[in-house]
């Protein structure tokens, strides 16, 4: 094999990197300017390079706009990232943290926390923390479920536990919510994926965790193309199976509990830009990492932009649209590749 | 194309012209066969000749896509299912056993085709299930559930069932192929009796070749979707058949028991020696 | 001698076999309901208790209006025939595609007659309460019929996914519905969609014990059927069944006993995945004791959930559909546990 043969692939999942990344910009920049005040391109460039607190533009673009838009970013990165883990550690196509019950273990634990007196709310850090903490929780139950029997871990299987339990942790939170007239009322938009309440100080807290989750994803990169080739074949290569997954998943609950804590629970992104990416990525990891997070973040700001501006005089929640647009994919998924 | 045939004038199973195939593909081009009464014919043949497409034909369970099936003379696309099911028994490759069910209780699900809304458990039902049980010799397991039976006790209660169905001719896919060396006799055994103790029609497809030789009345050989030799006298089965259906080196022996021939392959290395 | 547990009922061109000890315990279950029933009638936030309960039963004309004859009766019938409905729909589509952990919630049903009859309600408010039933069947079978053209297979694992697509796509269009309507209208739609049974009215009984006769009359017909269903498909046309036509009366009593207890009472789940599987471990058997177990235990299940419902937190009023879910919590995890060889 000649040194020319090698490097074709190498080059061509990395090159889908700086299309992808002006994209982002691109759509960023429609984002910040769409809203009830259109706000002009020039305005923006002011807005950052000079900022003027009596200019009345620019202040709703820096406290109100902008932190939308960081929160989309990451939470869409991070789903992005978390999608591809799974689909990439379970071998299964139809893997995104919300089918999985990371969402709904998410949700039921920031509704759980909200539900508390105020005295002990979780407040700045702990949220994420906690949210990934009960996405955590359920699907390990979902995973503990979906291994037991003599057929062990099978697509089906691992997508019908989590359907399930999804659907138990979703119910626990209205019964909750039913209860408590006031928690409903904190997180009733939010429950349906909504980005309108994403302040500063959720994008802060989401900061850290997803800097940490994102380093334990880079180091476990190159061993998922082994891990790829099965089990047993990558343990012969010397990867420590158990050890990966285990860090990979960890990894995943903790990035989907930072979006979940950030922007509620949406999903379906991390169905669809995972497969894509890999695609584009030529199957290597590292790269299809980097294009997963870039796209997931395109994707939910360009969700979020059309579920603002779509029908005039509402707005629609971000996570609603991704399902209109996720569940058609998650059947033409299911129709091509499930037997 | 025949060697050794009995001229059958009149046959309750009859294959003309068949041809047929799964989407675009033809598995079977213009199959024509005569199957003759009370007795044990096997189809045999390599891998993809077309057997399980030919009984599935015969069967009912596919279509032709020219030709016709005649069960009894008439047209088996006239006839509605119900009909067919009280003259044609099929026991499929790999039938499913339902949760929990007893062993009376799957023969008994063979009189569906005699049963009715109203009439559901006659006098006639309950004789024709323990007639089953006690050719199958399955009468002391009757209670216990099909799950817990071994390989070859499994498979002779859904052979009960078909008998339960109380029909002359029997169609079986092959059923000894899942199981082991032991069981594989008791059930060829029992095959082997339906025509001789119980006058049945009983068409086999079988993988295993040194089987059919054993018990066979007649065998029918296919290879690649067409009838290559149908054989009734099994001096007949010479190593040049078998091998060229087969399409490997065989030498032929006799069974030093029951006296019939057997075919062994031969490992490349050693075909200059024989 | 083998048939022992059976016994041979004759009477005229009718003959059947039938197993005393099932037959006993499906006896003994009704009454058991019937129990619960009563019970549930003597029970509630208001002050009637047992005496007003009797009163009502023996004299009903008598005591016209009362808590038990206006609010408590209408209620409790209704979570009967839908709970019954719901179970019934479970067991027929179990058996049809063979797989343990199929429920017709999953198959998007529920989401089309959701859909259908908010539209209805939000169409045309003051449309009769008649015609919700009618609405409700309609959606759940273009939903089905969508599923089964995407799916091209009843019997596999791909029905059931494409199934749980479709109700995700359409409870994101529902919101979105949700979303867009005025507040009022939505305030009723979104009570309705709780799986709430406290909005029965007694007009609406009629058309539920109506489907719930056609359903289960189409499933009582199609019985043996199902049966030889279970060998898998080339047994069962070997053995005579008309494939086709079994498994279109399955799916369509399913899908319209779905539909027609989601018009009437809202989304309550669960009732269709447990109340089969509690069936075959308390009374086990063929098809015939599975329905009759399943119609058994879902009305018993959701008339339970419905009655926590009302009184655990009284005077706040809990939906069915969500005592149901939590209840099913306990449920669900011991049956994936006990069934995890089977899938």
């Amino acid at each position: 094999m000649s040194a020319g043969t090698l490097a074709a692939p190498r080059q061509s999942g990395w090159a889908w990197l700086l299309p992808a990344i002006g994209l982002t910009l691109l759509l960023s920049a429609l984002h910040l300017s769409t809203g009830a005040r259109p706000t002009p391109l020039p305005v923006l460039f002011d807005a950052l390079t000079t900022f003027d607190p009596a200019d009345f533009d620019q202040r709703i673009l820096l406290s109100l706009r902008l932190p939308r838009l960081c929160a989309a970013l990451l939470s869409g990165a991070a789903i992005g990232l978390a999608g591809l883990l799974l689909q990439s550690l379970l071998r299964n196509p139809l893997a995104e943290p919300h089918i999985l019950g990371f969402n709904a273990g998410a949700s039921l634990a920031v509704v759980i926390a909200t539900a508390l007196p105020v005295a002990l709310q979780p407040v700045g850090l702990a949220r994420p923390l906690l949210a990934a903490l009960g996405g955590a929780l359920v699907f390990s139950a979902v995973f503990a479920l979906s291994s037991a029997g003599r057929l062990g871990l099978t697509m089906a299987k691992l997508t019908f536990c989590g359907i399930a339990l999804s659907a138990l942790a979703s119910a626990l939170v209205s019964a909750i919510l039913i209860l408590d007239q006031e928690t409903l009322e904190a997180v009733r938009f939010w429950l349906v994926g909504d980005l309108a309440g994403a302040a500063w100080r959720e994008v802060n807290a989401a900061l850290a965790p997803t800097a940490l989750a994102a380093s334990a994803t880079l180091m476990i990169a190159p061993r998922l193309d082994a891990m790829a080739l099965g089990d047993a074949s990558a343990t012969g290569l010397g990867v420590p199976v158990r050890t990966t997954r285990l860090i990979g998943l960890g990894a995943a609950a903790l990035l989907s509990g930072v979006a979940v804590s950030t922007v509620g629970p949406i999903g379906f992104v991390g169905l669809i830009v995972p497969g894509l990416a890999f695609r584009l990525a030529g199957g290597r990891h590292l790269p299809a990492l980097a294009l997963s997070a870039i796209g997931g973040a395109t994707l939910l700001v360009a969700a979020d932009l059309v579920a603002r501006s779509l029908i005039a005089s509402h707005e629609i929640a971000t996570g609603i649209m991704t399902a209109l647009v996720g569940a058609p994919v998650f059947l033409a998924i299911v129709a091509r590749r499930v037997k | 194309m025949t060697a050794g045939t009995k001229v059958v004038d009149e046959a309750i199973l009859e294959a003309q012209a068949l041809t047929a195939g799964y989407g675009a593909n033809t598995v079977l081009h213009d199959v024509s066969l005569l199957v003759p009464e009370q007795r044990l014919t096997v189809l045999a043949g390599p891998n993809g000749s077309g057997k399980s497409t030919f009984l599935s034909l015969l069967s009912r369970v596919l279509k032709p896509t020219r030709g016709a099936v005649l069960l009894d003379g008439r047209a088996m696309v006239a006839l509605p299912t119900r009909q067919i099911a009280r003259s044609l028994g099929l026991l499929p490759q790999a039938p499913l056993v339902p949760e929990g069910i007893s062993v009376y209780d799957l023969v008994s699900r063979g009189r569906y085709p005699h049963q009715g809304l109203l009439r559901q458990w006659s006098d006639a039902d309950e004789n024709a299930v323990e007639k089953a049980l006690a050719a199958t010799s399955l009468a002391p397991l009757a209670g216990r559930t099909v799950d817990s039976l071994s390989g070859g006790q499994r498979q002779r209660a859904f052979i009960a069932m078909t008998l339960a169905q109380e029909t002359p001719v029997i169609l079986l896919d092959e059923p000894t192929t899942f199981l082991d060396l032991r069981y594989q006799n008791e059930v060829m055994d029992l095959i082997g009796s339906l025509t001789h103790d119980h006058g049945r029609t009983v068409v086999a497809v079988l993988h295993d070749l040194n089987a059919a030789l054993q018990y066979a009345d007649r065998i029918v050989f296919l290879k690649a979707g067409r009838i290559h030799t149908v054989v009734e006298d099994l001096e007949a089965c010479t190593e040049a058949l078998i091998g060229d259906v087969f399409e490997t080196a065989v030498t032929r022996l006799t069974h030093p028991v029951t006296g019939k021939p057997a075919f062994l392959t031969i490992p490349s290395g050693k075909a200059a020696a024989v | 001698m083998m048939a022992a547990a059976y016994r041979r009922f004759r009477l005229g061109p009718v003959s059947l076999r039938v197993n005393a000890r099932r037959t006993a315990l499906c006896i003994a279950l009704a009454l058991l309901l019937v129990a619960l029933a009563f019970a549930a009638l003597a029970t509630g936030s208001g002050e009637a208790g047992l005496a007003d309960a009797l009163a009502f039963l023996t004299r009903p004309v008598e005591t016209g209006h009362s808590t038990v004859g206006d609010l408590r009766a209408p209620r409790v019938a209704m979570a009967l025939a839908c709970g019954a409905m719901l179970g019934l729909s479970g067991a027929a589509l179990q058996t049809l595609t063979r797989n343990g952990l199929a429920d017709p919630g999953l198959l998007g049903v529920r989401e089309g007659a959701s859909l259908a009859v908010i539209t209805l309600m939000l169409s045309s408010p003051s449309a009769p309460l008649l015609l919700r039933p009618f609405a409700g069947m309609a959606g759940g079978l273009i939903v089905a019929l969508v599923a089964m053209v995407i799916a091209r297979s009843l019997a596999r694992l791909r029905f059931i996914l494409v199934g749980i697509g479709l109700s995700w796509f359409l409870s994101a269009v529902i919101s979105m519905i949700l979303i867009t309507a005025d507040i009022d209208s939505v305030q009723a739609a979104m009570v309705w969609m709780a799986g709430s049974l406290s909005g029965t009215q007694p007009d609406m009984l009629p058309p539920a014990f109506a489907c719930l006769f056609v359903g289960s009359s189409l499933l009582v017909l199609t019985m043996r059927a199902a049966e030889i269903s279970l060998l898998g498909e080339t047994a069962a046309i070997g053995l005579g069944m008309r494939v086709v036509r079994f498994r279109m009366t399955a799916i369509a009593a399913s899908v319209l006993m779905t539909a027609a207890a989601v018009s009437c009472a809202g989304s309550l789940g669960f009732v269709g995945l447990l109340a089969p599987h509690l069936s075959r471990f308390l009374v086990g058997g063929g098809q015939a004791a599975l329905l009759a177990g399943s119609a058994i235990l879902g009305a018993g299940l959701v008339l339970i959930a419905d009655t926590i419902g009302r009184t655990l937190f009284a005077p706040v009023q809990i939906p069915a559909g969500i005592v149901l879910s939590v209840l099913g919590v306990v449920l669900l995890a011991v049956l994936l546990w006990q069934r995890r060889n089977q899938i």
